[in-house]
C-alpha cells in the first residue's frame, strides 16, 4: 500500500490486521529508512547477509533517536514502553517501532526476537529476496495467506518497491492534498523529514551523517538550532512549515509517484480515495477486499467499516490567503490525478 | 619599509599582499595562523602562489612571494595579536618593523546574531589587539579595511563619514562601525578603507571569497536544490518574489580594482580619513539579480516593493538571502571623492558590470562552488 503519507492510510493497516487471511506489515519502509534520508541505506545495492540484513532492521535510526529521546513521539511508533525493553534514551530499532508492535502490542520482544533469530540465518542475497524472507516468515507465523505492507510515505520509493515486489498488487491511497499538507505540516515524522532534507542541501552534507559544518553559516538560525548537536523540542516545535510548503511537496511526491504506478500492467493497481473510504466504507473496503483476495468476506468488510470515524477537511477552515496559497501549491498534483480520472471540488 | 598584514590569507588580504609585491619592492610580512604542519610563512605562500594564476600576474611574482613574503604566527583574537611577548625581538631583531605600514586587513564576515561573539571576537577584539601591536612597533600607517556597508540602512549618495550604530543592519556592520570608532580614537595616522561588495577579478573573475554577491548565489542555488529535493520539477515553474529596488544600483567592485585603489592610496601617503573603495560604474540591482538567478538555474524572480502577497516559498527564500536586503533593498551609491583627490583621474575608471559580465562572475563562482563540493543527491 503505498501513499505521500498523512493520507490515511494507517487506518487501512488497522482494517488488514483484522483480516483473517493476511498479515498486516506497517511502516517498515519508514523507519528502516530513517524517515526517507536513509533509503539507500535500506535498499543497499549489493548483496548482504543475514547479520548485516538483521542490523538493517533492528539499528536504531538517529532521526527517529534523537525525536524520541527529546519526548516527541510519532504517532506511528507504537511500541509499548512499559512491556518491552526499550526506552525512549537508548534508542529503538527500526522494526519495533511500528512494525512489531502492530502484530504483538503485548509481547513485542518475543516477536522481534524470532524475527532476529530467522533473519540472522539467512544466506548472501540481494536486499529485495531479504524482505521477501521477511514478509513470507510474518506470514507463516501469523498463519496468513499474503502479507500487506503499508509506510506513510512510501510513494517516494514506489520505484524501489515495484522492483523488490515485482509480482505485488499495489494499492494507492490518495487523500485531497490540502487536508493532507495540512496533516503533514503538522506532523512530527514530516516535518522532520523535510527539515532534514532542507539542512542536508544548505549544509551540503547530512548533519547525521558527518560532523563537517563548512557551510553551517547557510544555514537559517532555525535549521541551525535543529542540527543534532543543538537539538532541542522547543526549537522542533517552534519551527515553521507552511501548509503550501508541504502542498508543494505532495505535488511533487503524487507527480513522481503517478508516473512510476503508470509503469504497471492491467489488474495490478487499485487506487482508493481517501474520501471515498470515508463516505461510503463499506463499499470502499468490498473493492479492496475484491481486489487482495478475489472475493468478498462481509465480515472482515463489517469490522473493518466500523473503524472509519469520519472527520471534515481542515483545508476550508483556512484563512483565504493560506487556502488559496495552499491550493496553487497543490495545483500540479491535482492536475495528475485528474489526468487519470481522480478530482476533488 | 616594511608591510605588515593582518587577514593576508583571506580574499582581499591576499590579493592585497600581492599588489604591494607588484608595485613596490617591499617586503611583506603576514600575522598568520598557525596551523599544525606547516609554519606560518609556508602557509601564506601556499595561499599566495595560485592566485598568480589565478589574477593572471606576471609569472615573476612567485620569485617576489618566496623572496619577499614572511609571516610570523599570530592570532588576531590574542593580546598584540600573539606577539605581545616580542615586542622587543620585533624592534631590535628586525628593525625595519619600525615605521611600518600596517594593513588591518582580518575580519570575520559572519552575520548571525548566532554568531555574536565570535563577530565581536575577531572584528571588535581583534581590531584592538592589532591597534596595539600597531602602536607597540611605532607603525607609520594604520590602513583598516572596513566596509562601505556600515553605512547601514542609509540611501542614495553615501558620504566617507563614520557610521552610526542605530543604521546598522545587523551584527557585521555593527561590529564595523565599532572597530573603525576604535581606530579612531588612537592617536595613529589611519586610514579607513571602505570596500563594498567584492567579487572575483575583473579579467580573470577568479575569487576565493564566498561571501557577498557569492553568498547570495549559494542561497539561490542552495534554495534551488531544496525545491528539487523536496518537490520535483517546482523550481522550473516557479517565478519567486523577491523585495528589491531593481532601479537602484549595487555596489559592486572587483578586487584588483579595491587592492589598486587601496595601494594607490598607500604610495601617494593618503592623508588620515575615509576612502571608499568602490566601483564608479556600479550595475543596477535588477541586473545583478537577473543575472545571479539566471546562474543559479531560477526562473527571474518578480521584484517587487513590498512583502505583501509574499507567498511561504518566497518568505523563505527572502529568509535565506536576508544579508542581502541591505544592498538590494536600500540601494546606495558611494561617495569616491576622497579616492580621487588622492589617485586623480585614474580613480574615476570603474569596472563596466552589465549582464553578460556579471552572469560570467556568477557562473565562475558556482562552477568552482560546485567542482570542489561533494553535494548530496536527493534520493528515491
Amino acid at each position: 500500500m503505498l501513499g505521500t503519507g498523512r493520507c490515511g492510510s494507517t487506518l487501512l493497516s488497522q482494517m488488514i490486521r483484522l483480516h483473517p487471511e493476511a498479515v498486516s506489515v506497517s511502516e517498515l519502509f519508514s523507519f528502516v529508512t530513517d524517515l526517507g534520508m536513509r533509503i539507500e541505506g535500506a535498499f543497499p545495492p549489493q548483496p548482504i547477509d543475514g547479520p548485516a540484513f538483521w542490523k538493517l532492521l533492528s539499528d536504531p535510526q538517529p532521526r527517529q533517536s534523537i525525536l524520541l529521546r527529546h519526548d516527541l513521539q510519532m504517532p506511528e511508533v507504537t511500541y509499548p514502553w512499559s512491556k518491552g525493553s526499550y526506552t525512549p534514551d537508548g534508542g529503538l530499532p527500526p522494526i519495533m517501532a511500528g512494525l512489531v508492535p502492530h502484530l504483538a502490542p503485548e509481547r513485542p520482544d518475543e516477536l522481534f526476537d524470532a524475527i532476529g533469530a530467522a533473519m540472522t540465518r539467512r544466506p548472501f542475497a540481494p536486499v529485495e529476496e531479504h524482505y521477501q524472507a521477511l514478509f513470507a516468515f510474518l506470514a507463516e507465523r501469523f498463519a496468513a495467506s499474503f502479507w500487506v505492507e503499508r509506510s506513510g510515505g512510501s510513494l517516494r520509493v514506489a520505484e524501489r518497491l515495484l522492483k523488490a515486489f515485482p509480482h505485488a498488487r499495489i494499492v494507492h491511497l490518495v487523500r485531497d492534498g490540502r487536508d493532507t499538507s495540512i496533516s503533514m505540516s503538522r506532523h512530527i515524522g514530516f516535518r522532520m523529514a523535510l527539515l532534514c532534507g532542507m539542512q542536508a542541501e544548505l549544509l551540503g552534507t547530512d548533519p547525521y551523517e558527518s560532523a563537517d559544518r563548512s557551510e553551517e553559516d547557510d544555514l537559517t538560525a532555525d535549521l541551525s538550532s535543529l542540527l543534532p548537536e543543538n537539538f532541542s523540542q522547543a526549537a522542533f516545535k517552534a519551527f515553521r512549515l507552511d501548509p503550501a510548503l508541504c502542498g508543494h511537496y505532495w505535488a511533487g511526491e503524487i507527480g513522481v509517484g503517478l508516473n512510476v504506478l503508470d509503469q504497471l500492467s492491467e489488474g495490478r493497481l487499485l487506487t482508493m480515495r481517501y474520501e471515498d473510504l470515508l463516505a461510503a466504507p463499506t463499499e470502499s473496503i468490498k473493492r479492496l477486499d475484491e481486489f487482495m483476495t478475489g472475493e468478498v468476506d462481509s465480515t472482515w468488510v463489517e469490522h473493518s467499516a466500523r473503524l472509519v470515524d469520519p472527520r471534515p477537511a481542515r483545508w476550508p477552515d483556512l484563512p483565504d490567503d493560506q487556502r488559496s496559497e495552499l491550493h496553487d501549491a497543490c495545483r500540479p498534483g491535482f492536475e495528475a490525478l485528474a489526468a487519470r480520472g481522480l478530482t476533488w471540488d | 619599509m616594511t608591510h605588515i598584514v593582518t587577514g593576508a590569507t583571506g580574499f582581499v588580504g591576499s590579493a592585497l599582499t600581492l599588489e604591494l609585491l607588484l608595485r613596490t619592492d617591499e617586503p611583506v610580512i603576514g600575522i598568520v595562523r598557525p596551523r599544525e604542519g606547516t609554519t606560518a610563512t609556508a602557509r601564506l605562500q601556499q595561499v599566495l602562489a595560485p592566485l598568480v594564476e589565478g589574477y593572471e600576474l606576471p609569472a615573476g611574482l612567485l620569485d617576489a612571494i618566496e623572496q619577499r613574503v614572511t609571516a610570523l604566527p599570530g592570532d588576531l583574537e590574542q593580546p598584540h595579536c600573539g606577539l605581545d611577548r616580542r615586542p622587543t625581538r620585533f624592534e631590535s631583531d628586525t628593525p625595519n618593523l619600525v615605521d611600518a605600514e600596517f594593513w588591518h586587513c582580518a575580519a570575520s564576515l559572519q552575520y548571525q546574531d548566532r554568531h555574536q561573539e565570535a563577530i565581536d571576537r575577531t572584528n571588535i577584539g581583534g581590531t584592538a589587539n592589532a591597534l596595539d601591536l600597531a602602536e607597540t612597533i611605532r607603525a607609520r600607517r594604520f590602513n583598516m579595511v572596513s566596509t562601505a556597508y556600515v553605512a547601514g540602512s542609509q540611501r542614495g549618495i553615501i558620504k566617507a563619514i563614520p557610521g552610526e550604530l542605530d543604521l546598522v543592519n545587523n551584527l557585521y556592520e555593527r561590529s564595523k562601525v565599532v572597530a573603525e570608532q576604535q581606530v579612531r580614537d588612537r592617536d595613529l595616522v589611519y586610514r579607513i578603507m571602505r570596500p563594498s561588495v567584492v567579487i572575483g577579478h575583473s579579467v580573470t573573475r577568479h575569487t576565493t571569497s564566498s561571501d557577498g554577491l557569492y553568498g547570495f548565489l549559494r542561497g539561490l542555488r542552495k534554495f534551488r536544490a531544496v525545491l528539487d529535493r523536496t518537490s520535483p520539477g517546482l523550481a522550473d515553474e516557479l517565478r519567486v518574489r523577491m523585495l528589491a529596488h531593481a532601479e537602484g544600483s549595487i555596489d559592486l567592485v572587483p578586487i584588483d580594482h579595491v587592492v589598486a585603489d587601496a595601494v594607490g592610496l598607500s604610495l601617494a601617503d593618503a592623508p588620515t580619513g575615509h576612502y571608499h573603495l568602490s566601483n564608479p560604474t556600479a550595475p543596477n540591482i535588477g541586473d545583478a539579480i537577473g543575472a545571479a538567478f539566471d546562474a543559479a538555474g531560477l526562473r527571474p524572480p518578480l521584484v517587487v516593493k513590498s512583502r505583501e502577497g509574499f507567498t511561504s516559498t518566497d518568505t523563505k527564500l527572502s529568509e535565506r538571502v536576508d544579508y542581502y536586503n541591505s544592498y538590494i533593498v536600500n540601494a546606495k551609491r558611494f561617495d569616491r571623492s576622497a579616492v580621487e583627490a588622492v589617485l586623480g583621474d585614474e580613480a574615476k575608471k570603474g569596472c563596466v558590470l552589465d549582464s553578460p559580465v556579471l552572469g560570467s562572475f556568477c557562473r565562475w563562482y558556482l562552477d568552482d562552488f560546485e567542482r570542489t563540493r561533494t553535494g548530496l543527491q536527493a534520493v528515491r
